[in-house]
Formats: structure tokens, C-alpha cells, sequence
């Protein structure tokens, strides 16, 4: 590996008034690829730009490789940054472009050219290099934008939002590869998104920030099954979010609730939750199997509600059904290709229906008013 | 099919130029090629008289004065414009900066002229002040010489260049700069590098809105000058008024008119060439 590794300790940002970073803390690894995702406003972008050497924190430490690099003014980090907007310079061609940093470096001629196709060539842009900036797909800006910042052989590549002026399949595809160059180069990514789908797809891990603060970091497996509060639980994929008391408690990891209007459910809780104080499920769609008969009986702690079909949303490859139960909606997914059920009651709107979730489905996030 | 309206919108002002501008144009260049009246005015005979009086080693050295002026104030004022629309781009009091410098306008120019004779005089505020906290012992000469010219200029003009220079670091986009700065420049790097070639149509403007104004320059140095300052717009203005040899004085802003347009134009071509050509975008979408 020829990244680096960043320690981020109690790394704060106060914009007058408004305090953009709370005392942050974490470590990236080398070589890793680490997204921040949050909401705009959450404090990603100033972030990046701390790391990045173009914003200085109001307090805390940055450390690259265990060196301090406050003091190290941006043209002098180990990191290069993919902007936004690309920040192409629009006066010089492509070629131009990814040879900025090598010029300011006085390389020799052909030194400077051989790298130079190296790198146009790792984003299938050489054919282009006469080209300018105006002239150039949003995609084609994207490749010289990776192209320049790369060349320069940075440990760090900071990467802000760098899909969002694509559109849906192009950001698929850029994506992909993304995730390959990261695989050849090597380095350390550091990518800012507040595309929950672009976060979980390629990173190695993910840090969810909310008003300044982290609210969880994890692999994108830890933090979609194991959400560590109610906002990461909502903000990555869509979940059902339910609460209640707690009734009784099961065995070692499960505990019943009980719910308004819906009656007594059973959870799974990690950390031990006393009786009587109140709770947050929260339960994602996809967990939830639907039926128009009464489920058969399983073993294990299983959740069967019966509930009215309020909405059918069809969307090719499954089926997103609004159940009301006891007042409230519980949205259930359902894939068409893995369930042949030719011979089963079809699930019909407005008439009952079947919820059924095995209750180590049902996480919960938070205990609220202790 | 679709009726282009373009010539009726541009009939007004083709109107008007063609009035008031080329056929005065067209006059003063037949003037130029006449011979001069006795008492002003011209004589309709073909001559050269007013073209062979330019090489007058007097009319020479006007015109190579004038040249120095306009180009030494216009790049001072280039310069001087520079930091001041870079700050007012960037300022979150933008409106206001632009007040201030729309503000001179609202007095005459001819009363500032006078102005910086009562700050400049021999009995002015400046020599006043210099010798009263004991800098002079008697006060110095500072006007009817060139460098009162450049000086009085430059203050004049100094707004034609801040605007097309604020009106381009404007649309500048910052994060070039940080890109700059990110892939190793430091800040003397990234201003050469970056910021001028991007903002050079507006440094091309400023000189243009600059340089030909001051070129015909004659209000100025006709009040501020000396010696060491004939302009060709004070020629002109002599030998159409005192010594009423109008086919000289046509020669002359010919002359003026030739030398400007010739700059205009090569500009221009200039800053066309180095900006790139928009007209063959690739087609959205196709990636690779």
C-alpha cells in the first residue's frame, strides 16, 4: 500500500455562530476506502476541506501518517482533491490539465509525457487530450479531474461529492470505476457523499455525521444491519420505525414491547433494557414477509400482525406494500423473482393482509426516557 | 419559415451611427486629404499636405508622448485595478464597493481636473502640508509635467479598469484557485497560472477602456500638462482652433483613429485565440 493513514482527534469548526464540527474523532486507515455520509449541512464537506489543508479547524489535531499536518499548507499535503464541480481549468486542454502538477514540478519533457499518457490512459482518455474542458462530457470532466488529481501521486485522494453532476447511470458506472482505481492505485480514498446507495456500495467503511457530530462509523454491513441510533437507522435505507414500553423481558437478547394500538411485539436488544421504560424498533422493509393467509407456524420469536393493504407501489423487480396496522403504516418490500408463489392468495388493495418478521429483525436503536 | 427580426431591432442604432459616426468619419478623412483655408476650413483640392505635416519632428514627438502616456497609465491602472476588483469580488459588500467607485462619476470631470490643482498647486494642500511638517523647505512644482498627466489620468480612468476586472473575477469560479493550491501551487503560482489566463478577456477590456480614451486624451493635459507632455488631442485641438489648419488636424485624428482600431482589433484577435472554442462540444453522456 501507498497511502496513508489519518488520525482525526477532537477536530472542531465554528463558522461565527454556527458550529459546523463537534470535537470529531476517528481514525482512517491506509489504504481504505472511508466515506463520510451525512445530510447536507452535516459537516462532511468542511471536513474534507480540513483534511484537505483549505479550511483550518477551530480546534483540534490532524494527523497524516502520525505527523501533524495542520502546519502543512494545502499545495504541500499528501492529498489531492476531486472538486465537486471538477474545478477543471478551463484556459488549458485536457492534456494541460493532468500535467498542471507535474509543470509547477519542473518534470523533464519526457518524463512529463510518458506520465501524463499514463494516467489519461488509466481513465481511457487519451484520445481527448487535445480537447478542452468546455468541449468534454460531464463524465469525460470527471476521468480528467481523477486523471490531474492522481498524477500528482498523492497518499490521500479526497473525493467531495464527486458523482453528484452525473446522472443515475452514469454515477453507476463512475462508481465502479472508482472502486477499480482505488483497487490499482492503492491509496487511501476519502469520499464525501450524501448518497446513502454510493456510500454503502464501495466503501470499506462509513462514517454517518448529523449536525457536526458522528453518529456511527462501521463497515456499510454494520451500519445498515446494526444502525447505533434512530437518525443512522433513517437516513440509511428506508426502515420502519416503531415504538413502545417494554413489557417483559424474554431471555438473554430478546425483550417484548408493547405498542399502542398494535399490541405486544418481541425485539432484540444488545444492551439491557429495564422494564417499563420506552423503546425505538427499528425494522426494515425487506425483513418483513407479506401474505394473504395466516403464516405457518415457525419456531423462534415471530411477529404475526394482521393489517389493511392501504398502498401497492410496483416497481419491476418487487413490490412495496403500506400495511395499517393498529393505526400505523408498516411498509413491507418484496421481491418478485425469488418468490414463486403462483398458487398463493394474491395480496390485494384494501383487503387484509399478513406481516410476519422474525423478531431478531427488529433492532432497537434507542432507549428513550429512561 | 422563421423571420429573422434582426434588422429592425438594429435599425435605430445603425441609424445612428451611420449619422453620427460614419459619415462624420468619412468627412474627416476627405478633410484630411485637402488643402487648408486661409482663414479655417478647407479648400476641396487633393494634397498630402496634412499627412507630410506629421512627420514634423514636433508631431512626432507628440505623438510618441501620447504613446507613452496612454500606455504607461493604462497599465498602471491594470495594475492598480487588479487587487482592488479581486477584493471587491470576493467582499460580501460588493454594492458597495461599486458605489464608491461609480461615485466620482457624479462630480464633473472637469471640476476633479481642477481639484487636483488646488492638491497639487505650488499654493496647493499637498506642498502646503510637506513643507509645514518640515519635509520641503519651499514647495515643489508638481503639475504641467508628465508626471501630473499620468497621474491626474489614472485617477480619472482608474474605474474603466476596476469594472470589466470585476465583472470577470466575478464570474471566476474560486475552487480553481484550491484546485491550483491542491495540486502543489502556491499562491504566486496559482495567480499566474490560474486566475490571470482565466480572467484575461477582462484584462484585455480594462486595457481597450483604458488606453483609448487616454490615447485622445485632451482635457488633461491640456489643464495639467507642460512641455514634456504634447498629446495628440491637444494638437488637435491647436491646429483646428489656433492655428486653423483643419487638413492637419484631420490627418492627426486619423491618425488617432487608425492606431486605436489597429490595437482594438488585434486584441481582440488575441483574446480569441486564447480562449477555446465552445462550438464543438462532445455529446452529454457519451463517457468513454
Amino acid at each position: 500500500m501507498r497511502g496513508s493513514s489519518i488520525r482525526i482527534e477532537n477536530i472542531g469548526k465554528q463558522f461565527g455562530t454556527c458550529t459546523a464540527l463537534d470535537n470529531v474523532s476517528f481514525t482512517i486507515n491506509n489504504g481504505e476506502f472511508f466515506s463520510l455520509l451525512g445530510p447536507s449541512g452535516c459537516g462532511k464537506t468542511t471536513l474534507l476541506r480540513i483534511i484537505a489543508g483549505f479550511e483550518s479547524p477551530s480546534n483540534g489535531a490532524l494527523f497524516i501518517d502520525d505527523v501533524n499536518a495542520l502546519s502543512i499548507p494545502p499545495n504541500r499535503r499528501a492529498t489531492n482533491t476531486i472538486f465537486q464541480n471538477y474545478a477543471l481549468f478551463p484556459h488549458l486542454s485536457v492534456y494541460e490539465n493532468v500535467a498542471f502538477s507535474q509543470r509547477l514540478k519542473k518534470v523533464p519533457k519526457s518524463e512529463l509525457d510518458r506520465k501524463v499518457n499514463e494516467f489519461l490512459d488509466l481513465v481511457k482518455l487519451v484520445s481527448e487530450k487535445d480537447r478542452f474542458p468546455a468541449q468534454l462530457s460531464g463524465g469525460q470532466k470527471q476521468r480528467v479531474a481523477i486523471a490531474r488529481a492522481l498524477i500528482n501521486q498523492p497518499k490521500i485522494l479526497l473525493l467531495d461529492e464527486p458523482l453528484s453532476a452525473l446522472d443515475a447511470k452514469l454515477r453507476q458506472r463512475m462508481l465502479i470505476e472508482l472502486d477499480a482505481i482505488h483497487d490499482k492505485v492503492g491509496i487511501t480514498f476519502i469520499y464525501v457523499t450524501h448518497d446513502q446507495q454510493e456510500a454503502l456500495s464501495v466503501s470499506d467503511r462509513v462514517a454517518v455525521l448529523d449536525g457536526g457530530v458522528i453518529r456511527q462509523i462501521g463497515t456499510p454491513v454494520e451500519i445498515y444491519e446494526h444502525p447505533a441510533d434512530a437518525f443512522v437507522a433513517n437516513f440509511i435505507g428506508e426502515t420502519n420505525y416503531i415504538t413502545g414500553t417494554v413489557r417483559q423481558v424474554l431471555d438473554a437478547d430478546h425483550i417484548l414491547v408493547e405498542v399502542e394500538h398494535l399490541g405486544a411485539i418481541s425485539a432484540k436488544t444488545k444492551n439491557d433494557v429495564a422494564v417499563g421504560s420506552s423503546v425505538s424498533i427499528t425494522l426494515r422493509p425487506e425483513r418483513i414477509d407479506i401474505s394473504a393467509e395466516v403464516p405457518r407456524q415457525q419456531s423462534g420469536h415471530v411477529n404475526v400482525l394482521k393489517g389493511n393493504v392501504d398502498e401497492i407501489i410496483y416497481s419491476g423487480f418487487q413490490s412495496r406494500y403500506f400495511v395499517k396496522c393498529g393505526g400505523m403504516i408498516i411498509k413491507a418490500h418484496r421481491q418478485h423473482a425469488t418468490n414463486n408463489r403462483a398458487e398463493e392468495t394474491p395480496i390485494r388493495w384494501n383487503e387484509n393482509a399478513y406481516i410476519c418478521w422474525r423478531a431478531d429483525d427488529g433492532y432497537i436503536v434507542e432507549a428513550v426516557r429512561q | 419559415m422563421k423571420r429573422n427580426p434582426g434588422p429592425v431591432y438594429a435599425a435605430p442604432l445603425a441609424l445612428w451611427l451611420t449619422t453620427l459616426f460614419a459619415v462624420p468619419l468619412v468627412i474627416i478623412l476627405l478633410y484630411s486629404f485637402m488643402v487648408k483655408g486661409t482663414y479655417g476650413g478647407v479648400v476641396a483640392r487633393f494634397s498630402l499636405d496634412g499627412y507630410r505635416a506629421l512627420f514634423n519632428p514636433t508631431f512626432v514627438a507628440a505623438a510618441l508622448s501620447t504613446l507613452l502616456i496612454a500606455t504607461v497609465s493604462s497599465v498602471c491602472m491594470v495594475l492598480l485595478a487588479l487587487p482592488a476588483a479581486y477584493h471587491m469580488a470576493r467582499s460580501r459588500h460588493k454594492n458597495v464597493y461599486l458605489l464608491l467607485v461609480i461615485i466620482p462619476f457624479w462630480t464633473n470631470f472637469l471640476i476633479r481636473i481642477y481639484a487636483w490643482i488646488a492638491i497639487l498647486g505650488n499654493n496647493g494642500f499637498l506642498n502646503m502640508f510637506l513643507v509645514h511638517i518640515g519635509i520641503l523647505a519651499d514647495p515643489v512644482q508638481f503639475l504641467y509635467n508628465r508626471n501630473a498627466v499620468i497621474l491626474v489620468t489614472v485617477y480619472t480612468y482608474l474605474p474603466y479598469a476596476i469594472l470589466p476586472l470585476y465583472s470577470s473575477i466575478e464570474k471566476f469560479d474560486g475552487s480553481l484557485l484550491e484546485a491550483a493550491r491542491d495540486l502543489g501551487a502556491g499562491v504566486v503560482q496559482s495567480t499566474f497560472r490560474v486566475l490571470l489566463p482565466s480572467i484575461r478577456g477582462g484584462i484585455v477590456t480594462a486595457i481597450l477602456f483604458t488606453f483609448i480614451p487616454v490615447f485622445g486624451a485632451y482635457a488633461i493635459p491640456q489643464i495639467l500638462g507642460g512641455s514634456d507632455s504634447l498629446m495628440l488631442g491637444t494638437v488637435i485641438a491647436r491646429e483646428l482652433t489656433v492655428t486653423r489648419n483643419w487638413p492637419l488636424a484631420a490627418s492627426v485624428s486619423m491618425l488617432l483613429t487608425v492606431v486605436t482600431t489597429t490595437g482594438v482589433v488585434m486584441l481582440a484577435r488575441y483574446n480569441r485565440s486564447a480562449t477555446p472554442d465552445d462550438g464543438k462540444s462532445a455529446k452529454e453522456g457519451s463517457g468513454t
